[in-house]
Formats: C-alpha cells, sequence, structure tokens
C-alpha cells in the first residue's frame, strides 16, 4: 500500500518532504518521472489548427441580429398562418387520442374508460384511444406501469420491445432502454416480442435483457414501486441506478469497476441519501451528492 | 458573493474576450479526450456559436461550463468507442544528453508502446492525466472544466497512471 500512497500523492503534488524522500528511494522512481515527462510528447501543440476569433466573427453576424419583421408587410402571411393554426387545432381536437406523462419521482393512477386501472410509474407515457376503447382495448406504454385491467374484450399493451396480451388479470410491465419485464400477479398474461410468445401464470415474471429471455419468480402480490420502494433481484446495479436516477429525478454517474454486478434487495424512495447507502454499501462502493441533482458513485480506496 | 458585472454576453468585445480566454483551451480538452479525427477547432468554434445563440439567458460565470458542456456533448455521439491515438513528436537527436543509437530506438519503441497505452485508457482517465500532466492544469480546474469533484480528478489521474506503469515499466528496464 506503501507504494501506492505515495504513487498517488505524487501524481497530485502533495508529498511531503520525507514522503519525497522515500519517493525516490522506490525501485522505480525514475521510470515513473520519465513516464511523466515523455507525456509531453503527446502533447496538443504543433498538432491543432489554430482557431482565431476572426474565423468565427462572420459567423456570428449572421446569428447575431434578428432582423425586425414589420407588421404591415407581412399582414397576409400571418392572417393566414393563423387560419392554418385555427384549422389544426380543430382537426387536433377531434382525435380522441388521450396521453398521460409522468415526470422523475412522480406517479399516476390513470382509471381507463372501463372499470380498468393503470398506475403509471415515473418517467414514463401511455397513450390510448378513447373512441373505439370498447371494442379494441389497445395501449401503448414507455417506461413501468402496473394494469389491474376489468374482464371483458382483449386488452394489448403495445411497447417498443414487445406485446403483451390479457384477459382480466393484474399484471406490471416495465420497458427501459435494454430491459423488458413483465410480472403476472393474477389471471393469465401473454408476452409476445420479436422472437418469443410465453404465457404468464400469477407468481411468474417474464425478463427480456440484451436479447435473452428469463422465466422468473415473482414473490409480490403488486409491484413494490406502488408502495414506494423499488425492489430487485439479480439485477445490474448500473441498472438499479438508472431506477434510482428516475425516482429522484437526479443524474447520476458511475465511476466504478464493476457496472454489471448483480444486485438484489431494494430502495425507499423517501430520501435519496438513505437510498444510495442502501445499494452503494454491500458493494463496497462510496458516493457523493456533488450539487442539488448530481451524484458520482466510484469505489472505495484503499 | 460575487456579482455578475456585465448581465448578458451578448455584447461582442465582451464575448471576444471570453472567447480569447477559453477557445484554444477548450480545443485542447476535445483534442486529448476524442483524439484528433474528430475536428477538435470545429467543434469547439460551434460550441462558442452555440453561446452566442444563447449569449442572453447565460451569465458569464456559467459561459465557461456551458461551453465545455456543449462541446463534450456534441463529441459524444460521433466519438462513443473510437479508439483515440495521439501522435507524438518523434524523437530528435540533441533531445537527451546521453543518446546513441541504440538509445534512441529504445526511446522510439518506447514512444509507440505508449502511444498504445494512452488509446487503452478510458477517455475520462486520458482527458485528467494528459490536462494534468502535459497542460500542467490544477486538479480544481480541471474538475470544473469536467464537471466532477477535485477527488474524482486525483482518482482519474491515478488510476490512469497505474494503467501506464503496468504497461511501460518493465518494457523499459528489460
Amino acid at each position: 500500500m506503501e507504494e501506492n500512497y505515495l504513487i498517488e500523492k505524487w501524481l497530485n503534488d502533495g508529498l511531503t518532504a520525507e514522503e519525497k524522500l522515500a519517493f525516490e528511494r522506490m525501485e522505480n522512481a525514475e521510470a515513473y518521472k520519465d513516464i511523466v515527462q515523455e507525456a509531453q510528447r503527446f502533447s496538443a501543440s504543433g498538432q491543432l489548427t489554430p482557431i482565431s476569433f476572426d474565423s468565427i466573427a462572420t459567423r456570428m453576424a449572421v446569428k447575431a441580429v434578428p432582423e425586425r419583421l414589420s407588421f404591415k408587410r407581412y399582414y397576409k402571411a400571418i392572417a393566414a398562418a393563423a387560419i392554418i393554426a385555427m384549422g389544426l387545432l380543430w382537426v387536433w381536437n377531434q382525435t380522441p387520442i388521450t396521453s398521460y406523462n409522468t415526470e422523475f419521482g412522480e406517479q399516476k393512477v390513470i382509471n381507463l374508460p372501463d372499470a380498468s386501472q393503470v398506475t403509471l410509474n415515473a418517467k414514463s407515457q401511455l397513450v390510448f384511444n378513447k373512441e373505439n376503447w370498447k371494442d379494441e382495448r389497445r395501449l401503448e406504454l414507455q417506461g413501468e406501469a402496473f394494469f389491474d385491467v376489468a374482464k371483458g374484450a382483449s386488452f394489448t399493451v403495445q411497447t417498443p420491445q414487445g406485446i403483451v396480451r390479457v384477459l382480466g388479470t393484474e399484471f406490471n410491465i416495465k420497458e427501459r432502454s435494454g430491459w423488458f419485464e413483465v410480472s403476472c400477479y393474477e389471471g393469465v398474461v401473454q408476452v409476445e416480442t420479436a422472437t418469443i410468445t410465453q404465457k404468464l401464470f400469477p407468481g411468474e415474471a417474464f425478463r427480456w435483457v440484451d436479447g435473452k429471455s428469463y422465466l422468473e419468480r415473482e414473490p409480490e402480490n403488486t409491484p413494490t414501486w406502488i408502495r414506494h420502494f423499488s425492489s430487485f433481484d439479480k439485477v445490474p446495479i448500473d441498472e438499479v441506478f438508472h431506477e434510482m436516477e428516475r425516482q429522484f429525478g437526479v443524474n447520476i454517474t458511475l465511476e466504478i469497476r464493476n457496472p454489471k454486478a448483480l444486485f438484489s434487495g431494494a430502495f425507499e424512495h423517501e430520501r435519496l441519501d438513505t437510498a444510495l447507502q442502501e445499494i452503494t454499501k454491500p458493494f463496497n462502493l462510496t458516493y457523493s451528492i456533488r450539487t442539488k441533482d448530481t451524484v458520482n458513485i466510484h469505489d472505495k480506496t484503499e | 458573493m460575487s456579482k455578475d458585472l456585465h448581465n448578458n454576453i451578448c455584447n461582442k468585445t465582451v464575448f471576444a474576450k471570453i472567447y480569447e480566454a477559453h477557445a484554444e483551451s477548450l480545443q485542447r480538452f476535445l483534442y486529448y479526450k476524442f483524439g484528433p479525427e474528430l475536428q477538435p477547432g470545429d467543434k469547439a468554434q460551434d460550441a462558442f456559436i452555440k453561446l452566442w445563440e444563447r449569449c442572453g439567458d447565460i451569465l458569464p460565470s456559467k459561459a465557461k461550463s456551458f461551453l465545455y458542456t456543449t462541446a463534450n456533448n456534441m463529441m459524444l455521439n460521433a466519438a462513443k468507442h473510437r479508439k483515440v491515438v495521439l501522435r507524438y513528436q518523434k524523437v530528435k537527436p540533441m533531445d537527451y544528453t546521453n543518446e546513441t543509437p541504440e538509445f534512441i530506438l529504445r526511446k522510439e519503441e518506447f514512444l509507440v508502446r505508449y502511444q498504445k497505452a494512452l488509446s487503452q485508457l478510458s477517455e475520462e482517465q486520458r482527458t485528467a492525466f494528459l490536462l494534468s500532466k502535459v497542460e500542467g492544469k490544477k486538479q480544481q480546474e480541471i474538475a470544473e472544466m469536467l464537471g466532477v469533484t477535485k477527488r474524482v480528478v486525483e482518482y482519474r489521474i491515478y488510476s490512469a497512471f497505474k494503467v501506464l506503469k503496468e504497461i511501460l515499466v518493465e518494457i523499459k528496464y528489460i
């Protein structure tokens, strides 16, 4: 440890006089100094074309002074644009498309035209058509949601990664980049991806990660996020931190050796620092909250 | 608390001052991070144009971090997973007092290994290490450029050096 400690302090110009002597006595001290010295040869000097201010001044002139619009000159065009806009607005109002969005850390309960209910997790979107709801219960989802479906005609949820079809049941869909997971709590669900069709019974979950599918146990009766905590079963920690970003509306950067280590456990949505501790401790990681909404995760240094 | 003297940078003289202060350093930063192939000079200037377009909303004190973030983001997509190879200055006679033909040959070999080693570093490690050891920037300043803490910069420099010494030290003393 001694040697690494000295090297780190030397690199950061922090050696005391005594430590300096110890550093000089190290077997490879000269070689180390050489590495830093020779780095100079990779300097950008001489490799770059100079960029003078004059060379962008012309580009600035174009952008800088917005031309004054004369109303007199353009009133016909403005009138025409207004008429078109009103027309578009009318057409828009005619389309019975309803869409719901949630922001970071937000959840929404949505009552569908029948007795079905959807709970939307943070940073997600749900779109459906009110008009022909009776004939075709069809929704589009991006993100994560819990569905409590009333009995009736077929009920289909379309996501960018696959389709889920059901007849009256309770299930959860988690669709995040590179991650597609469907858990069944009641009834029967059918999941269809580009390559696989899988039926799910209560207590089962289907997971589709980076092109591989897994059938897992689902031990809960409802998804835990409804009760304001997120739980994971053998999930890579980088994905766990993504979920944390969505729940707390923060930006998390990882500087860790093994972002794919598997995490089993949970974090609460109440306090960011408690949640961070819950994940970082078991992996011997530390975190620093830099500003209100940026967090850095790194390995503990010895 | 310090107060911004001019509340915007839309004034061309103020803007030119900001340009003189940061343009070259921004260009070098992009070079170390993403290599020579992606026109670091053009990207640096594009970032300044973005700043100019939004000069009304950005305080002078925030201009620097806006420039680094913008330039960095513009490069990111193009640069993902690229291998960065930085060029080095060739060894010239008179660079060293004890030069012999063998010595120069060995040195040249060493630099080729060095070049490969630099490409093996992560872009975070390489940028922090070169800004510190070649540009002579203070850790605090690098931290501001990268938008991370000083501690993170220190760790990146150290982990970069660890990789370099792994590859370079034993080669030199065989």
